[in-house]
């Protein structure tokens, strides 16, 4: 334990060995799942060696059919995120800047954001079939919830030096709510923004494999239904770098806004 | 660094020998302390001051052993410290933080003894004497957080003695608390090495205290710190707020230091020469 | 903002209460006169719904559906939740393990958790070992992550106190280290249990036959509408009041620690 708090490792050599350690770890990963398969220590109706899924992958992306998915799944995904964003965003600052506001729309927001967002689903199946639009509402009530709870904060979290410091330079109505409301809630609202896209993805993933809307899910569930277990390894890997994709986007952009406002 | 041996011959119980720290940072090296011996004997108290920015915290640091020097070594009776030493305890600056808000009172002060596999009942024993000799009998079963700041760096305290060291170590110990309290935690302190028997070092931007609590105040120089002088303050015990304060060598001696520490030129080689290292 | 303390506060306050209370009523009676008027299938009146609700989910219904679905949702939830724990204890003494695993863990925590039904499927075949498999595999990364987080976040101060103190090994981490990530801990918690049923209810309406989400579907497609409303209003009831229980649970023990409840925002990093 002393020698623990004493010991220190030279900066380069630490600075060296945090850009490969990650390297190697995937590295290993990727070793011990390709041995464990063809050494038959993983059974291959568990899991199949990650160069035949590889290799899938690569096939897959190859097919015109894997593109018509991804386009369907990246339409929805961008509109129900573009549309939750019109929807919550001037909701949160129309709702945050007056308390009276907020305070009569405290009871259903509080009561409703922890409702799971598929919990509509079912309805929305049943009204408007199972199609692009279907999945755009779908996922933009979902994406909603962060984007306005971190729009409300920000807004109603603003400085109040700042605001009466504006009243006290006659700053109009407009002005006020863009330089410093809206200026102060950016870096909030970025968070909210990072955390909707991760959820409308998820939420549009739902909608394909309950709803049986075209897109990579539908894939994941004809691969399924077909028992064909690499294809299945290889839609759910693809999934999995469309999120890191997605959260490294958002992420920088979070980051962009914080940077320029943060402390605004 | 033969030159610095205790008068005896015998190990003193807390050597500096030739302490230097360099951080490296992305912004580039940055040398805080360059070059720090002195001694402390056993049942001393010995406060060290500089200017801020002189690597005071830093020093410390090294002497609790939390932060290896970059050259140079602490010798604890003799013994090289690698690490936090045995009979050792550090009273933190920041009370707030260095109390566990999660745990009684008395679970703050036997936390080291449970640590060290004191039995629960003399562990208790030992945690309650403590408090009550810092004057907080009775509140054992509070959070730190119902105390007032006061109140809890005397808990802090209490924690140390608890663990009876043969080394205090204090970091700034009254900077968090108002003048009053602080006075009150001064007087507290004395009689308490006296009765746990304990060598004393702090460290602390605050002449007047230095000169009240110390038999000697280690002056460091602005950073890189290198030992500007070692005063001796051979003023009369038991020392009061009031005559102490009042007595003239006390305001001679607090000008010197003042003098010292505030002394423009940074270390020079003129410094070095001005060091007066044993009593 | 604060309301002064004279005659006229009580009915203030009473104004206050009546203010937050006008939408939910207006809401739920504003769905009963329009439900009765339309007269439309898709919207049945609240008291059908009702009905619904109390043969759907009680007596034999509770056992059939509710039941499994709590025990797979609890089961799923507590195993994710005690190996995050035990997982992210263990990279957070091992930062060099950490580094390394680090690209691993961000696609985990990124893939969506619902993405996993189908091979969780093929893997495990229908069942509650399915549903619990992903509950936990959804649970277990955040929880890894933020006890990681929560650990390596900690205030330098308490690692220097452990080194003053030699306080160590299982003490160090249970007194010290683990009440100090407590609020991150208990962040990522509560942030896991609405995924959790989320994805409970998902795997109940991919692959399974019982369980609220397998009714509620199949109600739909069954154009039971009365049912299909009655599961939603008991999937929104279990959410929310879910939450509200853990976010008690949350003030009170971290009230009882003298800590302060971390923001849900700061739950995934």
């Amino acid at each position: 334990m002393a020698t623990q708090t004493i010991a220190r490792p030279a900066p380069a050599r630490a600075a060296r060995s945090a850009r490969l350690l990650p390297v190697a770890g995937v590295t290993a990963f990727a070793l011990l799942w390709e041995v464990a398969a063809r050494t038959g220590v993983l059974p291959a109706s568990v899991v199949p060696p990650l160069s035949g899924t590889a290799v899938r992958l690569g096939t897959l992306l190859t097919e015109p059919a894997f593109w018509a998915a991804a386009a369907d799944t990246t339409l929805a995904w961008a509109a129900g995120l573009a549309a939750s964003v019109l929807l919550a965003v001037p909701a949160g600052i129309l709702i945050g800047t007056s308390e009276r506001a907020y305070r009569f729309f405290r009871v259903p927001i509080e009561a409703l954001r922890p409702v799971p967002p598929i919990v509509v689903l079912p309805l929305a199946l049943l009204l408007i079939g199972g199609g692009l639009e279907f999945k755009v509402v779908l996922i933009a009530q979902g994406a909603a919830w962060p984007l306005l709870m971190q729009t409300l904060y920000g807004v109603r979290t603003t400085e109040p030096l700042l605001l009466e410091t504006a009243r006290a330079y006659r700053l109009d109505a407009p002005r006020r709510l863009v330089l410093i409301r809206l200026a102060s809630a950016a870096p909030l609202v970025a968070t909210g923004l990072r955390l909707a896209a991760a959820t409308a993805f998820g939420v549009c993933l739902v909608t394909e494999l309950v709803g049986g809307a075209s897109g990579i899910g539908a894939l994941l569930v004809l691969a399924q239904s077909g028992d064909d277990l690499v294809g299945v390894y290889a839609v759910t890997l693809l999934a999995g770098l469309a999120g890191l994709g997605i959260a490294a986007l958002f992420g920088w952009v979070e980051r962009l806004v914080g940077a320029r406002l943060a402390g605004a | 660094m033969t030159a610095v041996s205790a008068p005896t011959g015998q190990w003193p119980l807390l050597r500096a020998e030739t302490l230097a720290k360099t951080y490296h940072t992305p912004a580039g090296a940055h040398e805080a302390v360059r070059d720090v011996t002195f001694d402390v004997h056993a049942g001393e108290v010995v406060s060290i001051v500089g200017p801020s920015g002189a690597g005071k915290t830093t020093l410390l640091r090294i002497l609790a052993g939390l932060l290896a020097p970059t050259s140079g070594r602490v010798l604890l009776s003799g013994v090289p410290v690698e690490g936090p030493p045995q009979g050792a305890a550090l009273v933190f600056q920041d009370y707030s933080r260095s109390l566990l808000p999660w745990l009684s009172v008395l679970g703050n002060v036997t936390l080291p003894l449970r640590s060290a596999r004191v039995p629960r009942a003399e562990a208790a024993d030992r945690a309650r004497q403590a408090l009550a000799s810092v004057g907080l009998e009775g509140k054992e079963k509070l959070r730190p957080r119902e105390l007032s700041g006061g109140m809890q760096q005397r808990v802090s305290i209490a924690r140390a003695l608890a663990y009876q060291p043969r080394l205090l170590l204090m970091d700034e110990p009254f900077a968090s608390v108002d003048a009053q309290t602080r006075m009150d935690l001064e007087d507290l302190v004395l009689p308490l090495r006296e009765q746990y028997g304990m060598t004393i070092v702090t460290v602390t931007h605050d002449i007047d205290e230095a000169v009240y609590l110390s038999d000697r105040v280690v002056v460091l120089s602005p950073p890189p710190s290198t030992v500007s002088a070692v005063v001796d303050i051979p003023l009369p015990a038991p020392r009061s707020q009031t005559a102490t304060k009042e007595d003239p060598r006390f305001g001679r001696l607090r000008h010197r230091v003042l003098d010292l520490v505030r002394r423009p030129e940074p270390a020079a080689p003129a410094t070095t020469q001005e060091r007066i290292l044993n009593r | 903002m604060s309301v002064p303390v004279s005659l006229g506060a009580v009915p203030r306050r009473l104004g206050a209460f009546a203010w937050q209370a006008v939408l939910p009523v207006a809401l739920v009676l504003g769905y009963q006169v329009a439900a009765s008027a339309a007269r439309n299938p898709f919207f049945p009146a609240l008291p059908d719904i009702w009905q619904a609700f109390v043969t759907s989910w009680t007596g034999p219904g509770f056992t059939r559906d509710v039941a499994p679905s709590l025990i797979d949702l609890f089961a799923g939830y507590v195993l994710g939740v005690a190996s995050g724990l035990a997982g992210g204890i263990v990279l957070g003494r091992a930062p060099r393990v950490r580094a390394a695993l680090n690209p691993l863990v961000s696609f985990a925590l990124t893939l969506p958790p619902v993405a996993l039904l189908p091979l969780f499927l093929m893997l495990l075949g229908i069942g509650p070992q399915m549903q619990i498999g992903v509950i936990a595999f959804s649970v277990f990364f955040t929880l890894l992550i933020n006890t990681t987080e929560g650990l390596r976040s900690a205030d330098p101060a308490l690692g220097d106190l452990s080194a003053v103190y030699r306080i160590g090994g299982l003490r160090r981490l249970l007194v010290v280290q683990l009440p100090a990530a407590a609020p991150y801990i208990l962040a990522a918690m509560r942030t896991c249990l609405s995924t959790a049923v989320l994805v409970m209810v998902v795997s109940e309406m991919v692959g399974a036959s019982q369980g609220i989400g397998a009714q509620t579907l199949l109600a739909q497609q069954s154009f039971a509408y009365e049912q299909m409303w009655a599961g939603m209003l008991l999937l929104a009831v279990l959410g929310c009041l879910l939450n509200a229980l853990f976010t008690l649970a949350e003030r009170a023990v971290l009230r009882r620690a003298g800590l302060l409840p971390a923001t849900s925002t700061g739950a995934r990093p």
